[in-house]
């Protein structure tokens, strides 16, 4: 058989040969791999002009000078087949995609390069699977995927902004969050609305050099986001649909009453304190809840509906998308809803002029829970949600009202022999959590709009000239609404309605040549932005509502101006900010061998003070294309070796708008006996003015390299940097007998320094097998190195006066306190020990036994010292990938080592009475000294934990993240429906996630602490955190 | 054909020459920024109306440093876990960390009320020469010599700041002694008499006059220990020409319907209606879980009256009945036994936006201090006239001259009225640091009150202890400043 094909193969050979004397017209078809039609592929005659374009079928009619000729057939991301055509006037030809990483194209900041070419410290995030992945969020589709790049979860709130870090903490007050540029456009929450079906890619600017085109707000690193475009086709339709359920990962394991006074009387009968009639009144309380789990709520989903069609012919291509997503958090009214529209659209207006449209829409609802989840967990068992017979016997109270702590305070209880004695169960005087979450509503609805338009003029072959203006809105209102008594007796109810109206404009003006003089090729680009932001806050806030049956402000009585705290209640307001910006960057290459980048970004930012407005960021970089050297064509197994070399500074200048000013405002008093309202001025806030304040400027050097091994089956890439902040912006605290508390200031440096390794490896590549693995893992050193003034270090007080210090020489950030050896086994061990003890703070046996550092025998605040730091050591990440014919399948590990957090739950009673982990081998007494290193709870006698090295504990974790499979019909049974693709999935989020043992608490990636105490540099504390989620979701995937 | 693209380029050549118009000179628009501002006499008016808004923020704070560290008031729980009643233990039972949050908050409280007084006295010359300017300028010196006095009484020697510094000067500032923190504001105490009105309009009543600046400069004699002439003198002329007199009803001194009465010399003054001005006190001092019954929005039961200021009362006092409660009526009709102060309560329909004024100054306070020198100076019989018009205010029988042999009795008469007379007034720890009699009394009313037998750990209170330490957040931010002795 295969001898009569080559035959006849031969055969036809011979034919055409004999017809290719003159000019004849050839025709065919350019598919791709998957045999689809290719639209707009350039065919060329080689050595001549001669030429075609695909139609929109994929066929083309080609004259061609004869049958002998050549043709270059080539398309964009495609590699360039030159096809004989042997006397053949009919073909089919097919072109492969260009797998080869050496054309690979990598966004950069205005503009793009070939990955090949790159020499900064870039990388990029391309993952098909991410879309199918049960999260609401891009950024959390980023979590350990890029080496250097930190994502922490901190609220399992749903639709809540993860925190994002790249290479470590910079600043001490400015903001350490990175620019997010998507598109082009800065837009500060990007990531929470851009949707994953529509990302192309996401790449990250990790080092300065390549950050600092973005001057000003470069320091942070900078993510690009990418979306999708249309490609010249027939309209190709993609609809996505998942549903994923949610559920707790672990909850607290908090005692029962029942149980709690159980261990007790066990306790008593080993010389520990029995329970007291407060306990025992828990027992004739006939009722269990558990209340964690009435705080979760019994089914929680996410769903989500994706589509989008994309085509266009030659010269106008679109792309349109539209995606809804619910997402409800576990917890009872934490609820997320984002509807997201994108259109894109490009038209060749001539030959040398392209314009292009992109906008996107969206809206949000996010729904805030108002109680924190801590307040569940404190609850005691006994106390039911709402009065059930038995409690409404004790209290009086009509079954099916709320039940709240104080309704049994003086009540009398029964014990099991009859007995009635008078008790007050728990002290609190507010209503039970499930009562205020249910009376107090929180809704954040944003409204944005991102739209820009661009025109790309080719003034020469060489030289174009790009402009893109736009505008970014955003709207966002925050509404509330407090019901009568809904945390406690006599509150008042209230409605509150806050909105923001944000308006970026920005304008961004390009021009780009480039130029190869032989070996020598260089790209050129130059350009100015401007960018102002507006903005205009408003409030309400009506008071004293006859009812609660309406929440809008017309049914108020009253309009308050200022909370009792203060705040602003009824205002409006407004800010603007200007940034004017100069740019240029020069790529240079030579002999494809040996690249230089070098670019210079001038910003004029209006948030200083006038003498420093201007700041200049240069940078430059070098690379060394290694395997283009002769003598390496001795080591084939090395495809590709690139050395890399950078240096940039790059700025920050993320503070509140006018710090340069000492700002005044209303101070008012009345007079008279009629108290007649005047109107006072005076700087209210704790803020002086700064008028020399400027910029804070990260200096980074970059060293790297890029290695693919084995025909590029195994790519590694290594980078090691050091950078060094200086002029910190910070908010120095300054002596209150100034008046005032703090000031902006640049003062201070921060070094960090770290390595990253990035590996991808393709370990089995077959027609029905594919295997490949991509792992990462990043350490970053930080270190703050002087703050000025000749200060060594600088304390912060978080929400209940915990400590943690910023001290030269060590971590920007370390817990603060003091150090514990285990606990005191007798009280005859502290009398033995000659220690004084600060006045009130005397402890008792079985309590933490803090360390006398200083060694004068008297614990004070002398002995106070660091107790670790919340940064981690190292972060990792892997994800193996499959195919296995029709079957996709991956798994995605994430960890972090050595990270530290301040348990905040342990700072409450009840949890240190109930939750399980604290209370477990406790200390007894002398003789049952327990574990001999866990305290018992003895209130209010010796050093709070929260101040102590006791709830300082190791938050390391390895999560396996996601797990996702997937199969797609086979070909032949989808072409039978009409379709171009079907595929199912199914994927499933922390399916398992490990902890240390030390760690106490349920989720080691939650931080929160309240808003008022919240600042840069307290970072680790962790109170109510939610519990981690495990989602578990099935797919649908069809494209036509 | 091709030149389209010239002129594309051009379009956006000068839209993009027009945008870089653009300025970066952008001042604040919700606010106004200090350096534009203060050029005039309704400026500095402003300044000076700041000065009495920033009243308000030390008062908040101030029963936590006074009242409750005397024997007026105290905690009502033994034992409690929460954060702010843990701080508030350590003010009744003298132990005070330099960590706390209240000591912190008033000392930023007191500091910014000076930067702002400073703030007037930096720009005040440019008012023209006459009456107005001197009128703010002495209401500036004399608020700020109001809080310094506070100040020293509490802290011992502090930071005398006298102009608006910088956080660099700051820290270069050293802690002035307590004598030339007396000297200076006797000399402050007496220009501001100097400067200011003797009388105010209806209307600006609550701006501060001359009487004000003399009362508190014979009290600052007082403490002192200058119990001569001069103090006499000061003390006759309020007494003789201010033109103040006490109320025929004690209850009418503090009656919502008659403040500003022709008894306060100075108040700091609260006005509800949800304008920022409200008085957060019928809340915080009304019981806990009381709901609605005493006060809307619940109450804090802080500051809660001991049995020994209770039991001082004598049953025909009226004015015991103002200062406080002992029970409250619940809706359902149930009584609750409960004590509570009602003195600076009134009716809100927020929660701590109350409208009554918090005296600073009364007329009575006037009459006794006068007393008080009188007796010293020309024995008990010159004192019992001034002593027996506010004791019988109070429904109370005149005190013969029989039941004052000495010099003595009439102090210790004086020092009992005076706790009656100004119970919750925060003057009680006052009256003891003026009396010297600080440390006996608080060590005896931890033995006495019945209250301390189930609270462990009081060490009672000594000279050191009678000084709130400097907060530990200004001693980080500064660390070569001496703490006091003790802390």
């Amino acid at each position: 058989m295969k001898n009569y094909k080559l035959l006849l193969i031969a055969v036809l050979c011979l034919c055409t040969t004999v017809f290719a004397q003159a000019q004849s017209q050839i025709t065919g078809r350019v598919v791709d791999q998957n045999q689809q039609p290719m639209i707009g592929v350039t065919l060329k005659v080689e050595g001549s002009s001669i030429g075609a374009i695909t139609n929109f079928d994929g066929y083309f009619n080609l004259e061609v000078p004869n049958l002998k000729a050549h043709i270059l057939v080539s398309y964009l991301g495609y590699q360039t087949k030159n096809v004989a055509l042997n006397g053949k006037k009919n073909l089919v030809i097919q072109l492969k995609e260009d797998a080869q990483a050496l054309q690979e194209v990598v966004v950069v900041g205005y503009g793009v390069q070939k990955k090949s070419h790159l020499t900064g410290a870039i990388s990029k995030f391309q993952d098909a699977t991410a879309e199918d992945r049960p999260i609401a969020r891009v950024d959390e589709a980023l979590q350990g995927r890029i080496a250097g790049v930190s994502i922490t979860k901190t609220s399992s709130e749903a639709g809540s902004d993860p925190q994002i870090r790249v290479r470590g903490m910079g600043s001490l007050s400015a903001s350490n969050t990175p620019l997010v540029v998507v598109d082009g456009y800065p837009i500060a929450d990007g990531l929470s609305f851009v949707d994953m079906n529509d990302v192309e890619s996401i790449e990250v600017l990790k080092d300065a050099a390549s950050a600092a085109i973005y001057g000003s707000r470069g320091a942070n690193g900078v993510i690009l986001v990418t979306t999708k475009k249309g490609k010249a086709s027939k309209p190709k339709y993609s609809v996505k649909l998942y549903t994923g359920f949610k559920s707790a990962y672990e909850l607290h394991d908090m005692a029962s009453a029942q149980e709690y006074v159980s261990m007790l009387q066990d306790e008593e009968s080993k010389g520990g304190t029995g329970p007291g009639t407060t306990e025992l009144s828990w027992l004739a309380i006939d009722n269990y809840t558990d209340w964690q789990k009435v705080a979760i709520k019994d089914v929680s989903r996410i769903d989500k509906a994706q589509f989008s069609v994309s085509g266009g012919q030659d010269k106008t291509q679109y792309y349109l998308s539209g995606s809804y997503t619910n997402d409800e958090g576990i917890m009872v009214n934490s609820n997320y809803t984002k509807y997201n529209m994108r259109a894109k659209l490009k038209t060749e207006l001539s030959k040398n002029v392209t314009v292009g449209i992109n906008i996107n829409p969206s809206y949000s609802k996010k729904e805030t829970p108002a109680s924190n989840y801590t307040d569940f967990v404190r609850t005691y068992s006994w106390l039911p949600v709402k009065h059930t017979e038995a409690t409404s016997a004790i209290t009086g109270e009509p079954v099916g009202s709320w039940a709240h702590g104080r309704h049994f305070k003086n009540q009398d209880y029964t014990d099991a022999d009859g007995n009635v004695f008078t008790a007050s169960p728990w002290g609190t005087s507010n209503n039970n959590p499930m009562c205020v979450m249910e009376n107090e509503s929180r809704y954040t609805t944003d409204y944005r709009l991102s739209t820009d338009m661009y025109i790309k003029v080719d003034i020469t072959p060489n030289l174009y000239f790009k402009s893109s203006n736009g505008f970014y809105l955003k709207y966002r209102v925050y509404d509330v609404y407090h019901n009568m008594n809904a945390k406690g007796d006599g509150d008042a109810n209230y409605s509150l309605y806050q909105n923001q109206l944000m308006v970026d404009l920005l304008s961004e003006n390009t021009l780009n040549y480039s130029l190869g003089l032989g070996d020598h090729h260089f790209d050129m680009m130059a350009g100015w932005t401007i960018n102002s932001d507006s903005y205009k806050y408003a409030g309400i806030n009506g008071v004293g509502f006859p009812t609660d049956m309406v929440h809008t402000i017309n049914a108020a009585t009253s309009i308050s101006k200022e909370e009792s705290d203060g705040d602003l209640a009824t205002y409006t307001t407004r800010e603007k900010e200007m940034l004017l910006s100069a740019l240029g960057r020069i790529n240079y290459s030579y002999k494809d061998k040996y690249l230089l980048s070098a670019s210079f970004r001038a910003d004029g930012s209006s948030k200083f003070g006038p003498e420093n407005r201007w700041g200049y960021f240069p940078s430059v970089s070098l690379g060394w294309r290694m395997e283009q050297e002769k003598f390496m064509k001795a080591v084939p197994e090395i495809s590709r070796l690139k050395l890399r070399a950078s240096w940039g500074l790059s700025g920050n200048n993320s503070i509140p708008n006018y710090a340069a000013y000492d700002k005044i405002n209303s101070a008012n008093y009345t007079f008279g006996t009629t108290s007649t309202l005047v109107s006072g001025l005076a700087n209210t806030s704790s803020t002086l003015g700064n008028q020399t304040i400027s910029w804070e400027q990260t200096s980074e050097f970059n060293y790297g390299f890029d290695l693919s091994l084995f025909d590029n089956r195994i790519d590694v890439s290594a980078n090691y940097y050091y950078s060094k902040t200086n002029s910190l912006l910070f908010e120095q605290p300054a002596m209150a007998i100034t008046g005032y508390t703090n000031f902006w200031n640049n003062i201070g440096k921060v070094r960090n320094k770290g390595i990253e390794f990035e590996v991808q490896t393709y370990n089995i590549r077959n027609k029905n097998f594919e295997w490949s693995t991509s792992f990462n893992i990043s350490a970053n050193k930080n270190r703050l190195i002087e703050l000025g003034d000749n200060q060594s270090r600088i304390l912060n007080y978080g929400e209940r006066s915990e400590v943690y210090i910023a001290e030269i020489n060590k971590p920007s950030i370390q817990y603060y306190g003091y150090k514990t050896d285990g606990i005191w086994q007798s009280a005859q061990e502290i009398a033995d020990s000659g220690l004084t003890f600060m006045v009130g703070k005397s402890p008792e046996q079985g309590t933490l036994k803090v360390v006398d550092t200083d060694g004068n025998k008297i614990i004070d605040a002398n002995d106070r010292q660091a107790l670790g730091d919340p940064f981690p050591d190292f972060t990792w990440g892997m994800v193996n990938s499959f195919k296995i014919k029709n079957f996709d399948f991956s798994f995605a590990l994430q960890g972090e080592q050595g990270a530290k957090v301040l348990n905040g739950d342990g700072y409450y009673s009840e949890v240190k009475k109930m939750d399980k982990s604290f209370t477990n081998d406790r200390y007894i007494s002398p003789e049952y000294p327990g574990d001999g290193q866990t305290p018992t709870f003895a209130n209010g006698s010796g050093i709070g934990w929260e101040l102590t090295d006791y709830l300082i504990e190791d938050a390391s974790y390895v999560a396996l993240r996601n797990v996702l499979i997937g199969y797609k019909l086979p070909k032949s049974q989808v072409k039978k429906m009409g379709l171009s693709k079907v595929r199912v999935f199914a994927s499933a989020e922390n399916l398992l996630y490990l902890w240390n043992s030390d760690y106490k608490g349920i989720n080691p990636e939650a931080r929160s602490t309240s808003s008022q105490y919240s600042s840069p540099l307290i970072e680790g504390y962790q109170r109510g955190a939610f519990p981690l989620q495990r989602t578990i979701s099935v797919g649908l995937e069809i494209g036509f | 054909m091709n030149m389209k693209k010239y002129y594309i380029l051009t379009i956006f050549g000068i839209m993009s020459l027009l945008m870089t118009g653009c300025s970066l000179e952008l001042q604040p628009i919700s606010e106004i920024g200090e350096g534009s501002y203060y050029k005039n006499a309704s400026e500095i008016n402003a300044a000076v109306v700041a000065c009495y808004n920033g009243l308000q923020a030390p008062m908040s704070e101030e029963w936590v440093l006074t009242e409750l560290r005397s024997d007026n008031t105290r905690p009502y729980n033994t034992v409690s876990t929460s954060t702010s009643n843990l701080l508030l233990f350590e003010f009744d039972q003298s132990k005070i960390s330099a960590t706390n949050s209240h000591v912190y908050d008033y000392w930023v409280a007191v500091y910014n009320e000076i930067a702002r007084c400073n703030t007037v006295l930096k720009h005040i010359d440019v008012m023209d020469e006459g009456d107005t300017r001197n009128h703010y300028e002495g209401e500036a010196r004399l608020l700020r010599a109001y809080e310094y006095f506070n100040l020293v009484r509490l802290f011992g020697p502090v930071f005398l700041v006298t102009e608006r510094i910088s956080a660099e000067q700051a820290k270069s500032t050293q802690r002035t002694t307590v004598a030339e923190v007396y000297t200076w504001l006797e000399g402050e105490f007496a220009a501001a008499a100097d400067l200011l009105p003797d009388s105010r309009e209806e209307d600006e009543l609550g701006r501060v006059t001359s009487w004000v600046a003399k009362t508190m400069l014979a009290d600052l004699y007082m403490n002192e220990g200058k119990y001569d002439e001069t103090t006499l003198n000061l003390l006759k002329d309020v007494y003789t020409n201010s033109g103040f007199e006490l109320e025929d009803n004690y209850a009418d001194v503090f009656s919502i319907d008659n403040e500003m009465n022709k008894e306060i010399l100075f108040a700091v003054r609260y006005t509800s209606g949800g304008i920022g001005l409200g008085s957060a006190f019928g809340n915080l001092f009304a019981p806990q879980q009381s709901g609605a019954a005493v006060v809307n929005g619940d109450g804090k039961g802080y500051n809660y009256p001991t049995s020994s200021i209770t039991g001082l009362f004598s049953s025909s006092d009226t004015r015991k009945d103002v200062c406080l409660k002992q029970t409250y009526t619940k809706e359902d009709g149930t009584i609750v036994d409960m004590r509570y102060i009602t003195k600076f309560t009134s009716p809100v329909t927020i929660k701590n936006d109350g409208d009554k004024d918090w005296p600073i100054l009364r007329f009575s306070d006037v009459i006794l201090l006068y007393a008080a020198v009188q007796n010293e100076v020309n024995g008990p019989e010159a004192a019992r006239g001034l002593y027996n018009e506010v004791h019988m205010r109070a429904g109370l029988k005149e005190v013969a001259a029989s039941a004052f042999a000495n010099k003595y009795d009439m102090r210790v008469a004086i020092a009992k009225e005076r706790r009656l007379e100004f119970a919750f007034e925060n003057k009680r720890w006052y009256d003891l640091l003026r009396n010297n009699t600080a440390v006996m009394t608080i060590n005896n009313h931890y033995v006495e009150e019945q209250y301390y037998e189930e609270v462990s750990g009081i060490d009672g209170l000594n000279q050191n202890t009678l000084l709130l330490p400097i907060p530990q957040k200004e001693i980080d931010v500064n660390t070569n400043i001496t703490q006091n002795v003790g802390y």
